[in-house]
């Protein structure tokens, strides 16, 4: 979880989409794979677009994808 | 090395190298010349003008090719640069004015100099905590 309360399911719909690789995450949303690397650990929380373009690429709502931990 | 990296190699590297073979030379020089006057303040706005212009708009136009989070760490490291900076400047001026006192002189050359070397203590530090950030990333 990162320190804003987000956690995500990124690494599972990644494996659920045929074990698809960070590299061609990133390259489908457009950052790099040191910044999919970053989200998926928690360390940086995304920007609503960047967060939205994620969801979208796994055919999901960016609720499915992130979620905000009650503090 | 990603671009991040290349980056702070590559600004750290031409600071260095236009501070400290081009400025501090050029302002020594003209200390020993006692070159004053309009016309030597027009010269160097012409040399160093178009320098600084040219870095700022590549710097805008370079900040397209980053995401958002390697935009987010460039954010971070110019706010050290420009602490860096204003706590060199303070610290050395006020170390100046109680060394030396209020009441004496000090070689306009100082004047100068201070900055130059507060940009290149500054461009250190932003050059290290973006290659700090990077090597963090390669380790995880």
């Amino acid at each position: 979880m990162s320190k804003d309360g987000l956690t995500n399911t990124i690494r599972r719909f990644r494996f659920d989409a045929g074990e698809m690789t960070q590299q061609a995450l990133a390259d489908k949303v457009g950052v790099t794979r040191q910044t999919i690397i970053a989200i998926e650990q928690g360390r940086y929380a995304p920007s609503l677009p960047l967060a939205m373009r994620i969801a979208r690429a796994f055919g999901k709502q960016v609720e499915e994808v992130f979620k905000l931990e009650d503090s | 090395m990603n671009q991040l990296e290349k980056k702070a190699w590559a600004e750290l590297i031409f600071v260095l190298v236009i501070i400290l073979f081009v400025s501090i030379p050029g302002i020594l020089y003209c200390s020993e010349e006692n070159a004053q006057g309009w016309g030597w303040l027009i010269v160097c706005v012409l040399i160093s003008g178009p320098m600084i212009l040219n870095g700022y708009l590549s710097e805008v136009k370079n900040m397209k090719q980053f995401d958002e989070r390697q935009q987010a760490i460039l954010r971070q490291s110019f706010s050290i640069f420009a602490s860096v900076f204003i706590f060199y400047l303070l610290i050395f001026s006020f170390a100046l004015f109680f060394l030396i006192g209020g009441g004496e002189r000090v070689p306009v050359v100082w004047m100068p100099m201070m900055v130059l070397t507060g940009i290149v203590l500054a461009q250190c530090a932003q050059s290290i905590v973006i290659l700090i950030q990077c090597a963090k990333e390669d380790d995880e």
